[in-house]
Formats: structure tokens, sequence, C-alpha cells
């Protein structure tokens, strides 16, 4: 079966803080993904299902079902590592994905459980996986994210925590690491998100409908020639793709030779202490959005501008004590103080 | 997979040495490692790992069922030959190792049980009928749990340690935490091999203790100030005493010596008493039940938040005192403008909320109770016998109850033939927020002197309180001559908030009105047995006819409030009435709603640190 075409990355018109947060995750998944905020209408999911074409390749196992990262034992799920033991074991490509996870999923096919078809015809146990496993090495997709059971919520922070799902349940033991990049959209207005999942996003955005009277035509004129013809609407926007996806994979290949200096990491801990927040999370995500951000545009290290151009992106929502405050912090004060301390060094 | 190692961890002195401890002695068996989220909890859990050469980490997922964590009937082993054997769960496994249950307040309360009754025995019980006896399980349990959240007081008195993990103030210590944590997750061997030296030394001096601690003595002296102290410390029951003395030898053999001294005493009070003491400040105060959060205040002095004095100003002002209202005035009918006030300052709320059940531990009281389900929604936490037909089907469970028939069965060409006897059904537990409505006052004698904004901040408060422990929040004003639902139940605070910033003060007060709409949107939870919270702001004044009965406002309000005590619903009446002389209407009001009575500059935390305070 053909992939349904899905409306291109670089064809959505605005929202540029979105497709900043979602291309920074590209190139550094460890960033810990992005929460996308906003009423409905706004882009939300088709900018996350666009990004699936622009992601770039995994080096993997052929045929796991967990996606284990090739070459990595130390890493791998219980069946992967007794492969490697046999040395019976290949490598392939394959292209990263998104992978959804629906509010009305059970935790058995979260987590993954017994394979009761096997059970029932052979008498043998056997692991059947579940979402975690698929969404290992991908993009992990929740929409409307604040409306997920709290149980599933637990399961995703207890495997997010270690990166590894260890199962223990319906007399199969079994391990396979779990990394994803956490992608959730909400709308506010249904209902708050728990604190400790908060936490876990690397990025936050908040995003609105388009206020511009011509950028909303556009936006209308490119609907309804995409629903028109979609394949026609994709191929028109090919070349714009492919720059794009060169760009992250330029960029991935330029990260492990950027390293933080002392300059931004005592600014990112000084913003963290000035702030007030709590944990050391937010210091390390400034540091590797400022990374990514120097990565995509080129450069060779990131600088107090990386970090002030992604903090708008990391802070707001680790700030303690104000859960009701439209997360705004007050940017043209804080962009004061930044650059001054920032001159500071 | 290679752990982190424990020498790379920044700062967090004191987890590390109650871990280093733990290791030393086999008495001590349970640690728990609370802290706020991005502190290193999960890091330095899994650091323990082989710092005594052989001694592993074993994880228990949250995901585990009751057979995962005991053990269970092995399915391959009795379809091959009918023979019943077990699997090991985690339990078992985790014997001569080290247990790592994170997350402690989302684990199921059955495996919460079976954890902590094989802690301290030292061995667990298979689960299912027919199987073989005890496992041997002696292992060292290290939990983690989000500050946030809370455990019940006997699962926290099962910890003989509760160690507190802190944010850094220190830049060149944050700058320090984020390389090696960039470095750990890049090249996890170099930065392993970085420390080889330090984790080589820290290994000898644990393996060394090991071997003091048996020998480690405790003078009769001290053994008498262990039970003084916690006695003067208010610690209940007796194993916060045998855990000072395991920890403190072991204090006192990892130094080297042969005795406990007083440094090791104090060391190991801090570590093994704290989270036993009951709530001093509750008992302190005239009411019991309102006692201010300790652990909330104890927390604050870990921030190092700024001195309470100027904080304790503060409080006062968020609620001006009021010139004495005169019993003949009223305002009520004259003043029909209407007016919207600003909400004023916020603050923190003391843990006000009736109970339901056993007094929680930490901040929260009522955070998700949980129910059995009977609509097949929430999840899993076990199965059973169906009392009839069922759609629910447990199909591991079924499959594990047919197994061990399958010899003398037809089985078709299958592996498993199942039969009607054979069906299990799930049970599950919904876990759901409480929902708390507030009704509040919005007649015009509430705009006297600013009283509404006081008010406005005192809700904002309490919203967020509730925000946090992920309740549902109404909140309906009664003014003029109606009740008016101005939010209903909600998980958005931020509707909630905005709501209460536009929410208009003016007319006369018909609290009868409120106190029905109320009941009408709380009866169905309160049916259900979920235990609605009302929480009603008022001064007691009822001057709206709401039935057609003769009574006078006061008697009618009253005895409404006495038919709906019974409901199932927890009521709690904040006093909004000031000045000196009182007509004491909400007092009688809480009388007959046999609720919780406040007075609204008594809900603020640090209002009420002061009075205690003063007590003392």
């Amino acid at each position: 079966m053909r992939r349904r075409t899905v409306y291109p990355f670089s064809a959505i018109v605005g929202q540029e803080r979105m497709k900043k947060a979602l291309l920074l995750n590209a190139i550094y998944p460890s960033i810990g993904g992005v929460l996308i905020r906003g009423e409905k209408g706004t882009a939300k999911s088709t900018a996350v299902r666009a990004l699936a074409d622009l992601l770039p390749e995994r080096h993997v196992v052929l045929g796991c079902p967990c996606g284990c990262r090739w070459g990595d034992p130390d890493n791998a799920c219980a069946d992967c590592a007794e492969k490697y033991l046999k040395n019976d074991i290949e490598g392939t490509f394959e292209h990263m994905k998104v992978v959804e996870l629906p509010l009305s999923s059970t935790e058995d096919r979260v987590v993954g459980t017994l394979d009761i078809e096997h059970a029932i015809s052979a008498g043998r146990k056997r692991f059947e996986p579940g979402i975690l496993a698929r969404a290992n090495g991908n993009i992990l997709y929740v929409d409307e994210v604040n409306l997920l059971e709290d149980n599933l919520v637990d399961l995703l922070l207890d495997v997010a925590a270690m990166g590894v799902n260890f199962v223990e349940r319906e007399g199969v033991s079994f391990s396979h690491p779990s990394r994803f990049v956490l992608i959730g959209t909400m709308n506010p207005e249904e209902g708050d998100l728990r604190p400790q999942l908060l936490d876990r996003f690397g990025l936050v955005v908040d995003v609105e409908s388009e206020h511009d009277e011509e950028r909303r035509i556009e936006i209308i004129k490119r609907l309804i020639d995409f629903e028109n013809d979609p394949a026609g609407f994709a191929e028109s926007y090919e070349k714009d793709q492919r720059i794009l996806s060169d760009d992250i994979v330029k960029a991935r290949s330029r990260l492990p030779s950027l390293h933080p200096g002392t300059d931004i990491l005592t600014l990112a801990a000084k913003t963290a202490i000035y702030l007030g927040v709590d944990g050391h999370r937010s210091d390390i995500t400034l540091i590797k959005a400022a990374l990514a951000n120097a990565a995509l545009k080129g450069k060779n290290a990131a600088d107090a501008s990386d970090m002030l151009e992604v903090s708008a992106l990391v802070l707001p929502h680790r700030m303690r004590k104000n859960p009701f405050q439209d997360s705004s912090l007050d940017s043209d004060e804080f962009n004061d103080w930044m650059m001054n301390e920032a001159g500071a060094l | 997979m290679i752990n982190y190692p424990m020498p790379a961890v920044v700062g967090n002195r004191n987890v590390k040495r109650a871990l280093a401890c733990a290791l030393s002695s086999p008495d001590i068996r349970a640690v728990l490692i609370c802290g706020p989220p991005g502190t290193g909890k999960t890091m330095l859990a899994n650091s323990l790992d082989n710092i005594v050469p052989g001694k592993r980490t074993v994880r228990l997922p949250l995901n585990a069922d009751n057979e995962g964590v005991t053990g269970g009937l092995d399915l391959e082993s009795v379809l091959r030959d009918g023979r019943r054997r077990t699997f090991k769960g985690v339990l078992e496994r985790s014997d001569g190792n080290i247990l790592i249950a994170e997350n402690m307040s989302a684990l199921r309360e059955s495996v919460t049980n079976m954890l902590l009754d094989s802690v301290h025995k030292g061995y667990g019980l298979p689960e299912g009928d027919g199987m073989s006896g005890p496992c041997e399980c002696k292992f060292l349990l290290i939990g983690t749990i989000d500050s946030r959240e809370c455990l019940s007081d006997g699962v926290m008195d099962c910890f003989d340690m509760c160690v507190f993990t802190e944010t850094s103030e220190n830049e060149a210590d944050r700058a320090e935490i984020v390389t090696r944590h960039i470095e750990y997750e890049n090249d996890p061997e170099g930065l392993r091999d970085r420390f080889s030296d330090d984790a080589a030394r820290m290994s000898e001096t644990v393996i060394a203790a090991m071997k003091r601690y048996p020998h480690v003595t405790v003078s009769d002296g001290y053994v008498g100030a262990i039970s003084k102290l916690s006695k003067e410390l208010n610690v209940e029951g007796h194993r916060g005493d045998i855990s000072m003395m395991h920890v403190s030898r072991a204090l006192a053999a990892m130094d080297g010596r042969d005795s406990v001294s007083m440094e090791d005493l104090k060391e190991a009070a801090s570590m093994c008493l704290e989270h036993r003491r009951k709530d001093v400040a509750s008992d302190a105060s005239s009411e019991p039940e309102r006692g201010p959060d300790k652990n909330d205040s104890a927390k604050k002095d870990e921030h190092g938040d700024n001195d309470e004095g100027s904080e304790r100003e503060d409080g006062h002002e968020d609620v001006p005192s009021f010139a004495p209202d005169s019993l003949e005035s009223t305002p009520d009918a004259s003043n029909d403008a209407e007016e919207i006030f600003v909400v004023g300052r916020e603050f923190d709320v003391i843990d006000y909320m009736p109970k339901t059940r056993e007094k929680r531990h930490m901040k929260n009281s009522g955070r998700l109770d949980a129910k059995i389900s009977k609509d097949h929604s929430g999840r899993t936490v076990g199965y059973r016998i169906p009392s009839s037909r069922t759609c629910d089907i447990a199909l591991g469970a079924t499959i594990y109850a047919a197994a061990p028939h399958q010899t003398h069965r037809d089985r078709r060409g299958l592996a498993i033939a199942v039969k009607t006897e054979d069906v299990r059904e799930k049970v599950r537990e919904k876990r759901h927020g409480t929902k708390i409505m507030f009704l509040v006052d919005g007649s015009g004698s509430m705009g006297a002197e600013q009283r509404m904004v006081a008010v406005k901040g005192a809700i904002l408060s309490l919203l967020r309180e509730a925000y946090l422990e992920r309740n549902e929040v109404g909140l309906i004003v009664f003014r003029k001559n109606v009740a008016e639902a101005v939010l209903s139940p909600t998980k958005s605070v931020l509707t909630a908030s905005r709501r209460l910033a536009e929410m208009p003060t003016g007319g006369r007060t018909p609290l009868v009105h409120g106190m029905a709409k109320a009941y009408d949107m709380l009866r169905i939870d309160a049916s259900k047995g979920y235990a609605p919270i009302l929480v009603i702001l008022t001064d007691g004044r009822n001057n709206v006819k709401y039935g057609s009965g003769d009574e006078n406002f006061r008697e009618e309000m009253l005895s409404v409030a006495s038919s709906m005590s019974s409901s199932g619903i927890r009521f709690v009446v904040i006093d909004t009435e000031t000045g000196h002389v009182r007509l004491g209407l909400a007092v009688a009001l809480s009388k007959a709603l046999a609720g919780t009575y406040i007075r609204l500059e008594e809900l603020n935390a640090e209002y009420l640190k002061g009075s205690v305070n003063m007590i003392k």
C-alpha cells in the first residue's frame, strides 16, 4: 500500500517557533521532545505528521520489532542480545517514524505483553512488543496528551526515566530499549497536564492561529490546493523539502563536534538560578537546544544568541510557582537580563 | 548498559552517603529517595549497581503484575510435561541484590504491599494456588518518589531511611552537571573510566565497612538517647529506633570506628526519623486536622527561601483586617451596584482538606483515590473467576488457568484447549481526582473594604493547590437572587482563574440557593462514594428566602445544612467574617454541615506557621 501523501512541512505557513522546536528535536533527539499547546486548527498535528518526511535514516538491526540500534549490544533488547552472541545478526537502514499513541490504548498495548496467539498455537512464551517498542529510536506522538489516562502517563514516565522498557507481566520477563522523542499536542482549554509529564518535555511551544489577513488567505489557498491534488502539491514543494532535510542531515553530522563552552554553561546555570527552576533538566535542555540551534545554522560553536533564541522554548513551563499565568515569561525584561549577563561573561 | 558512576554525581552528598551506608549494613533494608524532578533520583539509584562487586540492581517496573513480582506458574513447563514449575519473579531475582522501585506512589497497592512485606521478612510468597513454598529474597530496596507525591504513613515507616535530593544553587556545580550529563550520553565508557579510581575507592570503603559493621557497638547511654530522641520528635512506633541503631552503626563502620559517636547519631536521626515524625504543628494547634504541612516547610528551608519573618508579615497583608460589621447595617440591600474586584495576592495554603481514609503523608491529602471500576475502564490490577458471563477477559490469566489441565484435554491441534471454567476476567481499578466545588459569596457585603480581593486571592491559592493534585475544580457564586455556576468542574485551572478574575460582586446574599445548587452538582459523585468536597466561602449570612416555609433566614439555612450533612459530600466552611464583633453564623453553618471550619486568615500557611511558633 502506498503511503498517504502528507502535507509537506515546508508548506506550513508561519508557526515558526513550532517548526523550529520540531527541527531541533530532529537534529538532537535527546533534547526530550516538544509539547505543542494551542487551540484547534493551528496545524499542530499537521506539523508533527509532516515532520516524518524530513527525518533521517537510522542504522538498525534487521527485523527487530524493538528498533534496536545496530552495533550496540550493550543497549539491545533480549532477543537481539542473544543474536549478537550467536553472531547471527544483520543491520539495515530505516527512516525514523512517527509512532502514534492513541488515547484509547490499553496498558498491554503500550507496554507489550504475552503473545497470546503464540502461546495457544505453540505453547511457548513469547513477548509481543507494544507501542513503546515501536517508538524506540523514533518519535512517539500523543495527540491531546493532556487527556491521556493517568496510569498510561505513569508508564510513559517510568520508561522515559531509563530509556528502557522492563516488562514483567503475564509471566513474560523482557526488556528492550525505548528511547523516543516525545511529541504531544494539547488544547489547554480541555485541561492541564500533570507537572511530572510537563517537566519531561524538553521544549514547549504555544501556537496561536494566524492574525495576518494575507497569511490566512495563503493558508486556505494551500489547503485547498493540497486537498484537490495532494501528490501534485507535494511535488511542488519537493525542492524545499529536500533543502530542509539536507539541512537536518548536515546539522546532525555537525553536532558531535560542537562542545558547550564555559560561557554558555555558566549562562545556563545563571538563568536557571535567576528563574528559580526546580531540578537540572532546564540547564541541560537549554544547552542541548542551543547546540542544536547552532548546528542548524551551520555555526561551529553555540553562543549566547543561540541560547536566547531557544530560551522561550525551554524555560516558560519550568518556572516554579505559576501554573496559572499564560506561561509568559516577560520576554523583554528577560531578554535584557540575558543579554546583559552574556555581555558580562 | 553502563550506569552513571556514583562518584560522578555532583552534590547530593547526603544521598550518596545514605546509599553507601545502606550497602554497608545487611540490616538496612529500604531507602527512599525523595526530590523534585530532574535532581538525579534515578541516576543515584542506578549508580548502586556493582559498587559491591556482584551486587546488581534489579528494576521493578510499574507495569509488573502480581506474578511478575512474586513469580508464578511456568507456562511452558506445564504444557510440555504437565509439571507445575514456577518462574522467578522480580523479588526472587533480587535476592542478594538491590531492588529499585521508582515512582513508588504510582505502584499498585497490592504490589507495594507485597514489596514491603517481603523486604522486612526476607522471603516472598508466589502467587496462585498449588505454588511451591516461599522464595528466599533478601534485598536492599531503593524507592524513589517525586517530592510532590505522597505515600501513606505505613509505607513511609517501612523505609529505614528517607533522603532528599536537591537542586544545586551553585553556578559552577550546575555547569559541571550539564557537562557530565552530555559526556555520559555521548560516551558512557569514557565517563566511567574517568571516575574509575574514585569508584574503586568507594567500593573499598563500603566493603571495609561491611566487614567492620558486625563489630560496631552502641553504648547503652546512646541506646537510651535514641529512644528519647524519637519520643521528642514525636515518632510513632519502634521501627525508627531500630533503623537509627543500624544506620548509626553503619556510619561508624564507614568511618572506620568500632563504636557509635554522637555525630553518627545526629546524622542518622536526620535520615531515619524525619520522615516518621508526626505532624508536630498539628498537635500544638487547637484544630488537629488542620496542621500546616511540615514537609512543605521543610522543602522551603531546603531551597533556602528568604527569611520567614518577612513572609509572615506578607501573610497578614493578604488578609487585611476589616472594621467590625455592625449588626444593624444591611449593606446587602442597599448595595446593588456591581463591582469587579481584582484578584488578591496568592499564598501557600495549609492542608485544609478533610481526610477520607487514613492520614496521608506529605503534601497531598486526597489525591486520586483508587476505586475498583465496573465499566471495563481503568487499569487492570488483577483477575478473578467471573461470577457471570463476561466480555472483559483476562487472556493471559485464562491461558494460565487452562495450562495445568492440558494433559487430559483434546487440544485439536493447538497447544492449549480453553474451557469455560478457565475463563478469568480482569479486575480494573480507576483512579480519579476529587471534585472540589467552591461556593463563594458574591454579594454586596463582600465588596466592603476590599474583602473580595482577599477572598479571590484565597480562592486562587486553593485552586492552585487543587491543580497540583489533579483534582477537578468548579466555582459557584451566589448573589442577588440566584446561584450561578460560573465554572463547571474542570481540570483547567487556567480557565478557572480567568473566570475568577471576571467574577462580579454586588447584590443580596442567597446562601441557601448556592448550597442547593452545589448539592445538585455534587450529588452524583457523592452517591458513587467519591466523596467530593464543597468549600464554602461565606460569613454565614443568608438573606434570600429559598423555600416557602415560615422559618427565618438563619433557620432555613441551618435546616438545609443539616439535611445535607450526611450526603457523602465533605464540607469545608471558610469564614470570611472579620472584625472584633462576630456573629459566628459560619461556625453554626459548619456545625450543621458536620464540616471543617477555618477562618479565612488561617488558610494562609504562613499565618498558621506564625501562630504555631507563638504557641511554642
